[in-house]
């Protein structure tokens, strides 16, 4: 097992690996993600209160999972690139920015348009809203900074720092809805055990979060061969790959 | 307005889903394109290393 994660820490291993997953992870996710949507959009019944108003949750929830899910990854391997001084979790981390940034973003502007039926409004500053949208800064300016440095090895060290600091904000996010008195919604369905949806409404969304993951690593494998190919671009094993 | 067999909320629905395609869309095809970008400038930078 150790030495299957020792090879894997190696950039042609990693190369290879991702390479041959990348189809895989994409098409499954594809799969998965239309079966999803097409399950909360029409199988789904609709909500008592909030109508058709309530099928936005399956890209809505999921796409926050994402974004808080992919962050604590950036701030993991960023760690982990800090004390095994391992370039290629910094990699990981590089590779998961944008994609973590996307996730944040749509989860903000399907909250703004979900609350704008339900709450009168696109947005208030409630806790959970404003802390989702610290949590966009923090995905820019990971990004901003780590293209501010020439140097690959100051970018990681300066972005990991940022990914680090910045991964307090998730449990913030997450306990918001506990902590303070908001206008979201308390957890739905992180109790798993005893969820506050109905199974026929809860099962689109563990197929879409469980596409979205795919999809996260479908373009994790991609973003890191980019990335392996940026800072081993002097490495003759590229030519035969 | 009600749309696609969906109550007055279609519009915001649609909205959503129509965002979340093309971010997951836009996502997949850019990230694809900046690393074939990136294997062509490398791999020639590489070959032509190797010529010479």
């Amino acid at each position: 097992m150790w030495t299957w994660f020792h090879k894997l820490a190696s950039p042609p291993h990693c190369y290879r690996y991702a390479t041959v997953l990348h189809p895989w992870f994409f098409w499954l996710s594809v799969i998965l993600i239309s079966v999803g949507f097409f399950g909360g959009l029409y199988i789904s019944p609709s909500d008592y209160q909030m109508g058709d108003a309530f099928r936005i949750l399956y890209a809505h929830a999921a796409s926050a999972y994402m974004a808080m899910s992919i962050y604590v990854i950036m701030a993991i391997s960023s760690a982990v690139g800090m004390i095994w001084r391992i370039k290629l979790a910094f990699a990981v981390a590089a590779a998961s920015a944008p994609v973590g940034a996307s996730f944040t973003a749509l989860a903000l502007a399907s909250g703004a348009i979900w609350g704008q039926p339900m709450w009168g409004t696109w947005w208030v500053w409630d806790a959970r809203l404003t802390s989702t949208l610290v949590l966009l800064f923090l995905y820019f300016g990971y990004m901003a900074l780590r293209a501010s440095f020439e140097d690959v090895t100051k970018a990681d060290r300066a972005g990991g720092i940022i990914a680090i600091v910045g991964v307090v904000n998730v449990p913030i996010i997450k306990f918001s809805v506990d902590w303070w008195n908001t206008l979201h919604q308390p957890a739905t369905i992180s109790k798993l055990d005893n969820p506050s949806i109905t199974v026929d409404m809860l099962w689109p969304l563990l197929v879409v979060i469980v596409g979205f993951n795919l999809y996260y690593l479908a373009i994790l494998c991609n973003r890191l061969r980019t990335q392996i190919l940026l800072r081993e671009r002097n490495a003759k094993w590229l030519l035969e790959q | 307005m009600e749309l696609l067999g969906f109550d007055k909320y279609a519009p915001y629905l649609l909205t959503v889903y129509g965002l979340a395609i093309v971010l997951l869309v836009s996502n997949a095809w850019y990230s694809r394109a900046e690393l074939k970008k990136v294997q062509a400038k490398v791999l020639r930078r590489l070959q032509h290393r190797s010529e010479s």
